[in-house]
This record gives structure tokens, sequence and C-alpha cells, in this order.
């Protein structure tokens, strides 16, 4: 059945084999049953059945498996299905935003997808996803329990609050999320590796750096594409953790799987890290939000492999968290940033408290208490609890045990994130209303509760294992994994109120960090040996305000998702006056992400004003210079604007990152097109075509140029392909009815033009087309 | 035709060191169309035929090996407007290959063909310019086939050696073109005329 299962969903997605296999592994039979009887009868009506199989087929990993079901629906051309597939998976876990835009990019048209799939509370309507409103409910409830673990390699073996525990979950959502979205082109989600390593907290990278490493292991063809975006963030993380020589091991193991990732990766994780690292640096300075810029600037420059980074990195950082979540918390950080895709720095950059937490594998004790003093903002608390676990350097790398630690970094982190927004530690929220209250107590909450759970921490990492720092890596990471960590954030408040009584006990747990920091090199999978019943009671108390903190913080995020995904909403429909608007609407830190800008070039290139669309994508590519997501739009964008030289420019760079995507293809071949050879430029955008095969704008452009060249036959053939992987792109649609305008078949151009029209109502152009 | 477009015939002896047809192709008026359609030669040297005729490059050239006239055949597969011929000939290099006397043929087949134009050289040093004209004198004739008649040479040599040869048809920018009855020149405009 499995194996059926398994082949069935292979054949599906053959591009995400690699994936879909290693989410084999934790299939039950049953469940795999009942998945397939649910791809067997697509109707609505299954969208429950879907869900409710993958959830107890899948567990943790459903809403993963949901979106690349709904992937490979999309492929073989079963639109409907892929929207419930999709549906499904956000259900399942709201956070995954690459699947909402996935959806947006498929649905249909002729009904307006419901807004509401990236909301949680508010649920409106969707029309068979009625399950938003109870996804926040009961995913953490989902993550929550512990039996879901049991299929991840990375368990913490402490007692595990459930919020630790779902805080690895989240990781390990991230972590999928970032796997699907890195080894998969998703054409709509490439941001969100992207994103995420912008938007690596430094506390989410070290807790997923140090996740990671634990689940390094087990999953390490899964991890392979997050690995590397996550090595090369861990690197700057690394920097600044001290004991870095701990994480070196770990660091290792991601290093192989890294290497074949690292050139697009290393590109965006240097710049994720940079960010984070920068952002981390042992900056007691609360004002950690990296904007994205600061994510890319600095690392701009920095392409270097990523496992040439981890290890360097990871000797050198000071900070433990750092070093364990060198790879891990990148991770984390890109995990939650492909589950948020558009979170922007601000969420992302939770300055470590680096130097009090410094101790990291070495620090002795006193980085526990140096981080229970400078815990003036909650990335001292995250590093805090790196450092609490500090004896888990490597620890945190393999696993996520650590409960404490974990769960009151990730509140902290996520308290941090939505009210880091405005790019300062203050606890301000910025974007999410619920959570005003707990992010302004947040701040000296964080401290106390970073405190309380280094201290907690502390206790746990009685033993060197290296649950203890991957649970604080892991809270980081977990954050990641979506409103879950984000709930943590805010738990480490209320946490902090709650666990101001139970410092006291703990402190007396304290383990000197240098005991444990022995860190083993091994990351290893195996959980930590429970810690000493005093820090399990306090655990427990810990866990529930870890559990109410992750909500909050979840529905802080899923408020900002919101946002985002109605401005997607918007655009998707082609609605562009409006996107535009609601772009702007964003708070700024999270509109100049990547994803943001090239969002508003791509309105504003569809209403055919391509001067501030050339504007916005260079301000993409200047603060990212190696996300290459939409950039072939920039190119036909400076292709209208005739501007040679700055095309020429654009595309020699293009060169010089990456020759293995169609986008530098596409650049090249609009330079030419511009200088009106048209058969050089032909020859260039049939190499797009060969070297990515799903990119349908390649085609397009294809098109285009024989159409110049007259070969009107082949110019169809190219159109038809474009239609063939994107049925809603216009722009072929066009060049169809233009073609067949050419060799005088005006009807059914003009039934190709209506069709154009019906995607992108509003184009001038095309108006005028069927007006003639 | 024949007659009133032979009285037409010019005397282009020096061509202009400024003609060139790649400058026409990238001001985007005009296509090179030439790989569209079945090139033949009455009879070439081995070595020196079609494809050192077609290749850019000015140094290789085609030698013919057989009676005058020396002929170049071009037919397409489809009507196409031809607006220019382009003839690259050298006397500098060729002396008593160049030719002196070109005749351009149009027409449907090979039996029926009708002059065009008939051009006298002297002492070429470059790209000549031959463009077509219709009965109504408006550039582009609409044809099928177009036969180059090299008919005498300098110096009254027996072969020829051509260099290069290039025709060029008039691009239709705009798909619509009648509510567009001139082409925008503005960047905006022109930016919204089409979808890319």
């Amino acid at each position: 059945m499995h194996a059926v299962t398994a082949h069935c969903l292979n054949r599906l997605a053959e591009a995400e084999s690699v994936l879909v296999g290693g989410l084999h592994t934790a299939e039950h039979t049953s469940a795999s049953v009942a998945l397939q009887l649910a791809t067997a009868t697509p109707t609505h009506a299954t969208l429950a059945l879907l869900q409710d199989a993958a959830v107890a087929g899948y567990g943790v990993h459903s809403s993963f498996v949901l979106r690349l079901l709904g992937e490979a629906y999309r492929r073989t051309q079963r639109p409907l299905m892929a929207c419930v597939a999709y549906r499904a998976a956000l259900a399942v876990n709201p956070f995954l935003f690459t699947a909402y835009v996935s959806l947006m990019d498929t649905w249909p048209g002729d009904k307006p997808p419901p807004p509401s799939t990236s909301t949680t509370s508010t649920t409106n309507n969707n029309n068979n996803n009625n399950n938003i409103n109870n996804n926040l409910d009961t995913d953490p409830n989902n993550i929550f329990t512990l039996d879901k673990h049991v299929d991840l390699s990375y368990c913490h073996g402490t007692t595990l609050c459930s919020v630790i525990n779902s805080n690895n979950d989240a990781f390990l959502f991230q972590h999928y999320n970032n796997n699907s979205n890195s080894d998969i082109n998703m054409s709509s989600n490439t941001n969100n590796p992207n994103n995420s390593s912008k938007n690596i907290n430094n506390n989410g990278n070290n807790n997923i750096a140090v996740a990671m490493t634990t689940t390094a292991t087990p999953l390490a063809p899964p991890l392979a594409p997050l690995a590397t975006p996550l090595a090369t963030l861990a690197p700057p993380l690394a920097t600044q953790a001290p004991p870095l020589a701990t994480l070196a091991p770990p660091l290792a193991t991601l290093a192989p799987p890294l290497a074949p990732l690292a050139t697009p990766l290393a590109p965006l994780a240097t710049s994720g890290n940079r960010g984070g690292g920068g952002g981390h640096l042992v900056t007691p300075a609360v004002n950690v939000t990296l904007s994205c810029s600061q994510l890319c600037t600095p690392v701009g420059g920095t392409v270097t492999p990523a496992p040439l980074l981890l290890p360097p990195h990871l000797r050198q950082a000071p900070r433990k968290r750092a070093v364990g979540g060198g790879p891990p918390p990148p991770l984390g950080g890109r995990c939650k940033q492909s589950m948020l895709t558009h979170l922007t720095p601000s969420f992302g950059v939770i300055p470590l408290n680096p130097p009090s937490v410094g101790g990291g594998g070495g620090g002795a004790g006193s980085p526990h208490s140096s981080p229970a003093s400078s815990h003036p903002h909650p990335s001292v608390r995250r590093s805090s609890r790196l450092f609490g676990s500090a004896s888990s350097v490597k620890e945190n790398n393999k696993a996520r045990g650590i409960v404490p630690p974990t769960t009151g970094r990730r509140c902290k982190p996520r308290a941090l994130r939505p009210s880091s927004t405005p790019s300062t530690s203050t606890p301000s929220t910025s974007t999410t209303p619920s959570m005003p209250s707990s992010s302004s107590s947040m701040p000296s909450s964080s401290t106390s509760t970073a405190s309380s759970l280094i201290e907690l921490n502390n206790a746990r990492n009685t033993n060197p294992s290296t649950a203890s720092i991957d649970e604080n890596i892991m809270p980081g990471g977990g954050g990641g994994g979506g409103g879950g960590v984000g709930g943590n954030i805010l738990m480490p408040s209320t946490g902090v109120n709650t666990n101001t009584t139970k410092p006291t006990p703990t402190p007396a747990l304290i383990i000197p960090p240098p005991a444990a920091a022995d860190s083993k090199p091994t990351p290893q999978q195996t959980p930590p040996p429970p810690p000493p019943p005093l820090v399990v009671i306090s655990q427990e108390e810990l866990n529930r305000q870890a559990l109410g903190l992750q909500k909050q913080a979840a529905e802080g995020l899923m408020s900002l998702l919101r946002l985002i995904g109605e401005a997607y909403r918007r655009l998707s429909r082609y609605d562009l006056a409006s996107s535009i608007a609601a772009f702007e609407a964003l708070p700024p830190h999270h509109l100049m992400t990547h994803f943001g800008l090239t969002c508003l070039a791509k309105a504003h290139f569809h209403s055919n004003d391509f001067q501030t669309s050339a504007s916005y994508f260079r301000e993409a590519m200047a603060s990212c210079p190696y996300l290459l997501q939409e950039l072939d739009y920039y190119s036909t964008a400076l292709w209208h604007l005739q501007q040679e030289a700055q095309l020429s420019a654009l595309a020699q760079q293009l060169l010089a990152v990456d020759k293995g995507r169609a986008v530098t293809w596409c650049a090249l071949g609009n330079c030419f097109s511009l200088q009106k050879e048209h058969e050089a430029a032909i020859k260039f955008f049939s190499r797009a075509v060969q070297v990515e095969p799903t990119c349908c704008y390649a085609y397009t452009l294809l098109g285009h140029e024989h159409v110049a060249t007259e070969e009107l036959d082949k110019a169809l053939g190219a159109y038809r392909g474009a239609v063939r992987l994107d049925a809603r792109h216009y722009n072929a649609w066009y060049g169809m009815g233009v073609a067949l305008y050419r060799q005088d078949l005006l009807a059914p151009s003009d039934v190709h033009f209506r069709r154009a029209l019906a995607v992108h109502p509003t184009s001038r152009v095309l108006l005028c087309h069927i007006a003639v | 035709m024949s007659l009133n477009q032979s009285a037409r015939s010019t005397v282009a002896g020096t061509a202009a060191e400024e003609l060139d047809p790649s400058k026409e192709e990238r001001a985007g008026r005009v296509r090179e169309v030439g790989s569209q359609a079945v090139w033949s030669l009455s009879s070439c040297k081995p070595g020196l035929g079609v494809q050192q005729l077609r290749d850019n490059c000015l140094e290789s050239y085609w030698q013919s090996d057989g009676p005058q006239p020396h002929l170049v055949n071009i037919q397409f597969r489809r009507k196409t407007t031809i607006q220019d011929v382009w003839i690259y000939a050298n006397y500098k290099a060729d002396e008593s290959y160049t030719p002196s006397r070109i005749s351009v043929r149009c027409g449907s087949h090979f039996n029926d063909l009708l002059e065009v134009e008939v051009v006298e050289l002297k002492e070429p040093t470059g790209w000549l310019l031959i463009t077509l004209k219709d009965l109504k004198d408006r550039p582009g004739i609409n044809t099928y086939m177009v036969q180059i008649a090299v008919l005498s040479n300098h110096q009254n040599g027996r072969d020829t050696h051509i260099r290069q040869i290039k025709i060029h048809s008039p691009v239709r920018d705009a798909p619509i073109a009648v509510y567009a009855p001139c082409a925008f020149t503005s960047l905006a405009l022109r930016s919204n005329q089409t979808i890319r």
C-alpha cells in the first residue's frame, strides 16, 4: 500500500521525488491508503478526506505532502484538484504561504478564490475549506502532540514540553517547506526560501540550524536543499557563536548535502546569514530587525559555497547559538521563512545575545548568567537560551530537546519579530494586534523569561545532550514553523511572568555550560536524557505558557499572512491598482523584502508602467542580488524601455550569478531581441526553455521572437507550450492571438485575445487588440 | 515592366562606405529573409558555393564555373515582400572577377521571371544596394522567386566572384497595422503597443 501510494505520488510529482521519498519514510500505511482514495476521487468533498488522510498519514508533514500533491496536480493539468490540495495544505498548516501562492496561481479564475486562505481566525468562507478557523487551534494542537514526533528524527529527549515539540514540528514544517521550496522550483514560492534566508532571525537561524543539524541525519536528502541555505546562514550565525568548533561536525554533515545546492543557496544564505549574523552578532542592542536589505547587502558579496561557509563559521561563532544554531538556525529561520514567505526580516531578525551567550560551546555557566542579565531584548533571550543550552552547542544541533530554552526562545523571537517590524527591538507589535500586550510585556518579560528559560535550559542541560541546545535553537527554528513559533515568542513573555517564580529553582539547576560544552561534534538525534525532575515541573508550566504564547504569536503571524495574502491575491487576479495599494500598505520592512518588491514590480509591469516596475526591480536586485525569481520580467521591462545598456548589464550580472536559470537566458534573449537580432534571440530563448522547461515565460518570449521572424507556426507552438504550463499566462494567449491575426484567422485570434482578457481584465493593450 | 525598369538601371560605381545592410537590420525596419529561402547557383567551383555566399564573411566568395550569365536563384516558400538586395563586390580584390552588369529578376518560378532591375557597376568596393520597386514604384516586390544574374564582368572576365548577398524584407512591427497607421516612435507609446 505504502509503495503504491508512494508510486502514485512519485509519478505525479516527478520533480519532487526526493522529497516525497523522504516523506514516505514517515508514512503510515493506513494513511496512504486513505490518501490514495482521496486522490482517486477528486471532488471538493474530498478536501476533508484528503486533509484527514494526510494528517493521519504524514502527521507533521501533512501540509507539505498536500502541497506537493497540489503541485503534482497542477503539473498534470488538474487545476481543480490542485486547488483542493493546496487548500487542504493550508487548512492543515495555515502558515504554508507557498501553498497559498500556488493556489493563487492555479485558480482557474472562474470563481474568485476565497481570500481568507491565509487567515486563521477569520475565515471567510472558503468553499470547502472552513477549517482555517480551526487551523490555528488544531495545528498547534496537532503539533503539540508528542506522538507526532515519533517519526521525527530529532526528538527532544527531555520532557519536551509540547511546545518544544511543536517547535520542532514547526521547524520540521519549515524545514520541509524549505525543502520543497528549495528543491522544487516553485515559481511563486521560490521567494520563500529567499525570504526565509533573508529573514533569518538570528534566533530562527540558530534554532533552525540546530534543528537542522539534529534532523540532518535522518532527513539528509530533504535537508539537503534546505541545508544549503541554512548552512550558508549558519556560518554568519556561527561567527557569532563562540563555540563553533562543536558545530563543525554537524555542519559537516550538512555540508555534503549543501554542496550541491551551494550555488543558488549560498548567495541567498550568505545574504540571509549576513543579516542574521549581523543581527545576532552580539548585540545587546535590541534593534535587531534586520531588514532584508541588511541581510542581503552584507552578504551580497559573499557567495561562498555553503559548505565552506559552515566550517569556518562554525569555528568562530562565539555564540553558542550561532554554533549550534549555525546550521539549524538558518534552517529554522528559513524554514520559517518558507512558511511565512513574506515574513520580513523584522521577523527573522531577532538579535541573539551572542555575547552573553557567547559561551557557546565552551561557555561555561557564565553565559547563562549573562544572558539572564543581559536580556534587555528578546534576542538576548534567545541567545541566552542558546547559551543556556550552551553546553549543547552541539547539542543544539542535535536535539531540539531543550524545551524551555526553545520555547522561551521561540516566544521571544516571535514576540520580537512582530514587534520588531519597526526595526526596533521594542516590543511594539507591528502587524499583529494580538500581540501588543504580549509584545509590550515582552521586553521585560523576555529578559526575565530568557533568563528563566536559560536557567531552565541550563537545568535541562544537565547532560551534555544536544537536546538542550537544540531546543533552544529549535524554538527559533520552530518559530519558523509558523504560528507555532510566533506563539513561542509570545509565550516567553507570558511565560516569563509565570516563570519568574520558577527561575529560582532553576538557577540552582543551572549547569555550567562548560560541562555541556564538550559539545559533542556528532549531531545526535537521540533525545537527550530527561532532565531532572525539578526542571520537569517547571517545564510543564513553561509548556503551558509556551503554548499560549505560541498561539498568540501564531495569531500575529496569521494577521501578517492575511495582509500579504490579500495583496498577492489581488495581484494574481490582475487587479493591479488595488494590489499595488495593498502592497504599499504593508509595513515597509515587509515590503522591502525581495518578494514584496518583485510583487510590486510585477504589478506595475502588468499595468504597463515599466518605469516604475524597472525601478522596483532594481531595488529588489540591489537588496538581494542573488534572488533571480522574477527577473525575467525585469528584463522585459527594460526591453520595453529600450534601455540597451541596462539590459545588457543585467544579462551580464545574471550570467555571472547563475547560468542554469531560465531567467538568465531570457535576459540574454531580450538583449538580442532589442538589437533586432531575432535569430540569436531565438537561440537564447530556446536555451532558456531547455534549461528550465517549467518556466512558461521563456516559452512566451520564444513565441514572440518567432512572430518577429514571421515563423508563425513555430510561434504558435511556443505559445501553446507556455499555456500548457500556466493557463493563466495572459501573455501567451495574447501572443497566440497575434500570431493568428497575422495569419488572418480573425475569429480564432479574437477568441485568444478574449481569453487573455479574461485573465487580465485591465490590460489596455489587449482591449485595443480586441477592438481591432 | 522590364523595359521601363531596365531604363532605370543605376550606375552604382562606388558603393559608399556607409552603406551597410546590418545597420538597416538593426534599425528594425527590415529583416534579412535569406534564411527562409532555397538558394541555388547556375554553377560554382567546389568549395566556393552557396555556403560561402551566405556565410556572413566577406572573405569567402562564390566563384562561378560555367557560361555566362551566372545565376543566383532564391526561392521562397511563400510570397515574400523583397525590398532590398544587397551585393558585396570588391574590385580591388577580384579585379576581372568583379561583376559589371547585374540583372535582378522576379517571378513565381523559373519560367516566369521578369527583369526588375539592371545595375551597372564601375569598380565597386563594398556593398551595393538594389532597391526593388513594384509597378507603382512602391518599395518591395511580393514574389516567390528572385534571380540575380551576372551578365558581364570587369575586363570581360568569364567567371565571377560574389562575396555576399543579403535580401531584405520590410518588417511589420505592429501586429495590427490598421489602428496604427504610423508606427509609434515615442517610447511611452511604443511600450504600450504590444504585450510581451
